[in-house]
This record gives C-alpha cells, structure tokens and sequence, in this order.
C-alpha cells in the first residue's frame, strides 16, 4: 500500500509516522504556501496541488486524485478537516480504485444529515435529545411535549439562528407567554412563525466515545474522551477518560456507541458525541466520521495505534477485538498560533526559536519547526501536546511541568492559556461545564509574571545590550583568536 | 554604562558594570549581580549571585527586547539618555490617526470611502486572519483621510491601511 495524505499540518505528519511504522510509503500533497511544511519535508514524495486557498488546493478532489496517480498511492487518508467528511470524495476514490482510509461514503451521508442521523440513531435506541422534529400547530403541543419531556425546554424559531427567537421556560405556567412571544419574535425576524421544542440539558459536559470498526461487520469501542472545556464551540482540551465517567457508565456509553456504529454499518474510525447532563443522562449529538483531533488521548490510555488500526481495516483485515484494556489517564492541550491576552486574535509569521516539552509521558504531535513561517490560509493550530500519567492529579502535574519547558518565540500562542487552566481550582476538581471557559476567560487570560521575574528580565536586556555594544568595537571575523582575545581583555579593562 | 529602560509605561534608570565573569546591574533602586551566557540562537541563561537561574529566550529589534520567560514575555525598551530625548520630542508629534494591521491577513472588505465621517468604534474594515474575520474600528470620532489598502489585497502586519483626520 502506498499511502497519500490529503492534508497538512501534524495530523499529516501523524499519519506519515503510522505508515511509516507500518513500511508504506508515503506521499504528501501541498499548497504553494505549504512546499516547506513539514508534512512535505516528512514524506517519501511530495505534490503540488494549487494556490494556498484551501479551496483551490486542499479541497480540490481532482487534483488530489491526480496526485495519487501520477505518483501511484493507491490510498488515500483524509485527515480530520477538509475532505475527511466529504461522501463525493470517498465515492471519488472508490471509482478511481483507489482505497479511501476512511468509513464508506454511505456512512459518511447518512451521518452528515442531522434529520437523517437523528432518525436511524432513534431508531437503533440511541437516545437522542428530547425535541419536537417538526414545527408545532398549536400550543397544545408544546404543552404536552413540555410535560412528557420535563422542565426546562427550549422553544426555538424554525428558522431562528443567532440567538434570536428562542426561550427557556423553566415553569409551567410561563409556557404560554413564552410560546406566543417566540412566535411573534420569529415572525418579526425570520418572516417565518412556525416553531419547536428541545429538552434543555442543563450544565451539559461534552462527552465523545471513541469507535473503530472493521469491514467484516465488528465494531468495538475504546471508552469516552470529556471535551467540554471549549471556547465558541471549539474544542480546546480533550482527556480519557473522563472524571465523570465510571466503569458502569463506561460500558453503557460504549454499547450505544456501538449501536450507533452499527445503524451505519460503520467501519474504520468513528467517534459519537454526546450531551450530558448534570443527572448523567446522555444524548446523542451527531457522529464524526473520521480520526478526530484529540484521538490521541485514547490512544495512550487503551495501548492504540488508531492510524495503525484505521490502515489495517481499509485492506479488508480484521480487528483484534478486544484486547485493549484502559490504563492512566491523559490530556491534551490544543496549541494554536493564537494571542490569548488579545481575544485570541490569529498570530500567523515567523517562529524563531521552538523547545518542544519531552522527558517521562510527553508526546507532541507537532506540525511546525524553528525557520517556520505559519501561514495565515490555516487552522492556527500548530501542535497537540499531550501528557500520560497514572492519575488526574498527576497529569496535571506532568501537564503543568510541560508547559514550562514549551518555547514557542516570535509568534502568540495559546501556552499561557493552559498553564492559568492547570491551576484553576475548578479544572483540577473536575467542575466545569461547557460555559466554563467563556465564564472564566478574563482570569484564564490574565498576563502572567511576578515582579521580581520583570527586574531580572530586564536586567537580562540591559547585560545583551551592553555586550552588543562593545561587540560593535570587536575586530572582524578572520582575525587570530589570539589577537581578539587581547582586545577583549584591552576593553574588559576600560570599563 | 547607563541605560534608560521603558517598560510598562514606567522609565526605569539602569547601569550596569561588569563584576568578575558576570555583572552587576542597578535596575531602579534594586542591584542585581549575574551572569549570562548564550545556550544556542536566541537562548540565554540567566543565573543570579544566589543560585536562582532563569532561562530565556531573547528577541531584539533595534532597541526593543523581548525577554521570553516560561511563564511570560516582558518587553522593554533600552536607550541611551541622549537618544530618548530625542524620542521624547518625536513622540509628542505622535501617529495621527494613522490606523495599522494589527496582524498579517487579507482585506475582506472596505468598509468607509475618503471623505467619510466616523464615530469611534465605527467599523472601517474587515481584516481576515487564519479563518477568523477581525473588524478594525476608529480609535476617535474623525474624517476618513485616505484609504491605503483595498478589498482582496494581503497585508504585512503593522501595514497603514486608513488615515483618519480630527474633525
């Protein structure tokens, strides 16, 4: 099998490094932004494949396809982003014989749709979040979904979107003010006054299981990752497994998942996320079909090469099911190429000096390098840091330890962000919800730093200073070592 | 040697000699004795007469330092006494209302034409940046001067994009 990434970044380099333990060869694909990323300098071959847009590079299929011909991959691993959940691709790839390392595009349809996938996923018993499907006629309605679902609902605009033209009811009796004022608001805004209800899950924590399934009908599933902690909806911190979540809840999260996997005649590498209330009560959210960006977490704590796994099932082998057992526990912190004492605002350009953290259950899966220059058309995510340790307590530890060792210079990132995180007395007793962050911004982004670090600091400046300036006195290269050396000490003395 | 360091908004007074291999720094009303060696491009490591070691990361452009600390990254300016008088007066003259990219990207849209009128925090154009859209806004109420830039066109950080005169 020879192997071509159609992405860029650390999940290429991931990718590359599974193939490569596997003795395939590889081909990276890239943008003219892209000819000395280190994707590129990490394959066996390397093709251009357009203009630094995504769109016209990264997202153009034929191109890609052109790619593995003319350089004979006869697979293709999409990644996470771009193409992965594309079903016209994989479909592309299987009328040009060549291996999509990905789910069929028929899994990919039937979980891409929200109406679709909330319908199979019912029907195979997946819980789903209580909700009307369709518009209501009446009032009658809302108050019999209200009583069979429990208070609070939602009562939400069909065509509502941006906050505008919903409620929260928590008591019976505001119900009917609530419906009529939704009504009107949403005829207002969207010219359009049909409306619905949604269960409202209160606190909810964002819980994933991870699944892989094979092309002979297995699916098995490796446990939950806890993705709550996001900011506008981006995830920023991933674990395995999950505070809350004990051996009990283990098995039945893992079961639905399968099911759910099922439903689809899922293969390759699958996750299912869920909603979570504060009751533990679960809900299906939607599925992505693909390797997600925090799979790495799930791979230290199960013993798992997912990418391994993921190559295996597309030539048609069989899982070994079942052999994988949890052990520890894991975190990881997404770096971006972000100024988080400015709003997070982008920090694409040049890195000047990187220290990447090692030592005892470090790993980083790292995209860029010192000489670099992040690129302003991409994800400003540069790096995953991802730390493996016995307990909660001790990754945090571990976690914290790294990010002292992690130096990214010339260019913003989010490593202050997670260092403020690691001693939030919230994060370390495991009490967050999704909001958490967004409520917590202003301490989490506060600019660090005591007084006595800014003296030594700038004496540090004022020493470099100095030096440089009697340096600019100093006799050019080329001289004997000898004679500089005299005139070091001949100026040493007339200060 | 003396030095005059601006940092935070505060004029710190520095000299600094050396003192056996290292030197001793007067920061303000604080002296420090240290030394400082090179640990490959741009590293430095910092070690205190008692022990205490910090290493660095070091970046300068002109007299602007940035110290890279673990935990923080401090910015100072360091000048000669004579050269900041000179600043002084430059600065009095002040930017105008020249308005900057704050970050490299690309000009989405335009949003006010020369001769236009705005009210601070009017939205004057949209600057796109690693998928994220940024709003640049008038720091005071003023008259569009000129417009430098145009929609579609990628800017340098730092780039004069519009020109605002004082109403």
């Amino acid at each position: 099998m020879k192997v071509l990434i159609a992405n860029r970044g650390e999940i290429a380099v991931r990718v590359i490094r599974a193939c490569r333990e596997l003795g395939y060869p590889t081909v990276a694909v890239y943008s003219d932004a892209d000819r000395a990323a280190l994707h590129v300098l990490y394959a066996d071959q390397a093709m251009p494949i357009g203009p630094p847009p995504s769109r016209e590079s990264y997202l153009r299929i034929d191109r890609i396809l052109d790619a593995a011909r003319k350089t004979g991959a006869d697979a293709i691993h999409p990644g996470y982003g771009f193409l992965a959940e594309n079903a016209a691709f994989a479909r592309a790839c299987r009328d040009a014989g060549i291996t999509f390392i990905g789910p069929s595009p028929e899994s990919i349809e039937a979980m891409g749709s929200k109406t679709e996938s909330r319908r199979r996923m019912q029907a195979a018993g997946v819980p789903v979040v209580p909700g009307l499907t369709e518009p209501v006629g009446s009032f009658d309605e809302i108050a019999a979904f209200a009583r069979e679902a429990g208070l609070p609902i939602m009562i939400k605009a069909s065509a509502g979107g941006g906050g505008k033209g919903l409620r929260f009811v928590e008591r019976e009796e505001d119900l009917q003010a609530a419906f009529d004022r939704v009504k009107s608001e949403a005829q207002s805004f969207f010219g359009d006054d049909a409306v619905y209800a949604e269960k409202y899950i209160r606190s909810p924590r964002h819980i994933e299981v991870q699944i892989i399934g094979d092309q002979h009908g297995t699916i098995v599933h490796f446990g939950e990752r806890e993705c709550t902690l996001q900011r506008r909806h981006q995830k920023v911190l991933e674990e395995c497994p999950s505070p809350v979540v004990d051996d009990a809840l283990r098995q039945k999260l893992g079961e639905m998942a399968v099911r759910a996997g099922k439903a689809v005649n899922y293969y390759s590498a699958g996750t299912i996320e869920c909603l979570m209330g504060a009751d533990r009560q679960f809900y299906f959210l939607e599925m992505n079909t693909r390797l997600q960006v925090e799979h790495p977490v799930t791979e230290l704590v199960w013993g798992v090469d997912l990418v391994k796994e993921q190559l295996r099932v597309a030539r048609g082998e069989k899982l070994a099911a079942n052999s994988f057992q949890p052990s520890g526990h894991a975190i990881e912190c997404r770096i971006y190429a972000e100024d988080p004492a400015r709003h997070f605002a982008p920090s694409p350009g040049l890195i000047r000096y990187l220290n990447l953290p090692q030592g005892p259950g470090v790993r980083n899966d790292n995209g860029v390098y010192a000489g670099y220059s992040v690129p302003l058309f991409y994800d400003p995510m540069l790096s995953k840091l991802i730390c493996h340790a016995g307990t909660r307590a001790e990754t945090i530890a571990r976690m914290r330890r790294a990010l002292i060792e992690y130096r990214v210079e010339g260019i913003e990132t989010t490593i202050p962000f997670f260092t403020a995180l690691m001693e939030h007395p919230d994060f370390l007793a495991a009490k967050f919800d999704t909001g958490f962050i967004d409520r917590n911004l202003a301490e989490l982004t506060r600019e660090r730093g005591g007084n006595g670090e800014v003296e030594a600091a700038i004496a540090a400046a004022a020493i470099l200073a100095f030096e440089e300036s009697q340096q600019i006195r100093l006799p050019e290269e080329g001289d004997s070592a000898w004679k500089q050396a005299g005139r070091l000490e001949v100026l040493k003395e007339r200060m | 040697m003396r030095f005059v360091a601006r940092h935070a908004g505060d004029e710190i007074p520095i000299e600094i000699e050396r003192q056996g291999s290292g030197y001793r720094v007067r920061v303000g009303d604080r002296f420090l004795v240290a030394d400082l060696v090179n640990a490959g491009p741009y590293l430095r490591s910092f070690r205190l007469e008692d022990g205490s070691q910090l290493s660095l990361v070091h970046h300068r452009e002109g007299d602007a330092h940035q110290i890279s600390l673990p935990d923080s990254t401090i910015h100072v300016e360091l000048t000669d006494p004579m050269s900041l008088k000179r600043r002084r007066r430059e600065d009095e003259l002040g930017e105008g209302g020249v308005i900057r990219a704050m970050m490299p990207g690309r000009i989405t849209r335009v949003l006010v034409n020369k001769g236009d009128s705005v009210r601070k925090g009017a939205s004057l154009l949209v600057l796109e940046a690693m998928k994220m859209e940024n709003e640049i806004q008038a720091p005071a109420d003023g008259i569009v001067d000129a417009v430098f830039v145009e929609a579609g066109q990628t800017v340098e950080g730092d780039t004069e994009l519009v020109h605002l005169a004082p109403i």
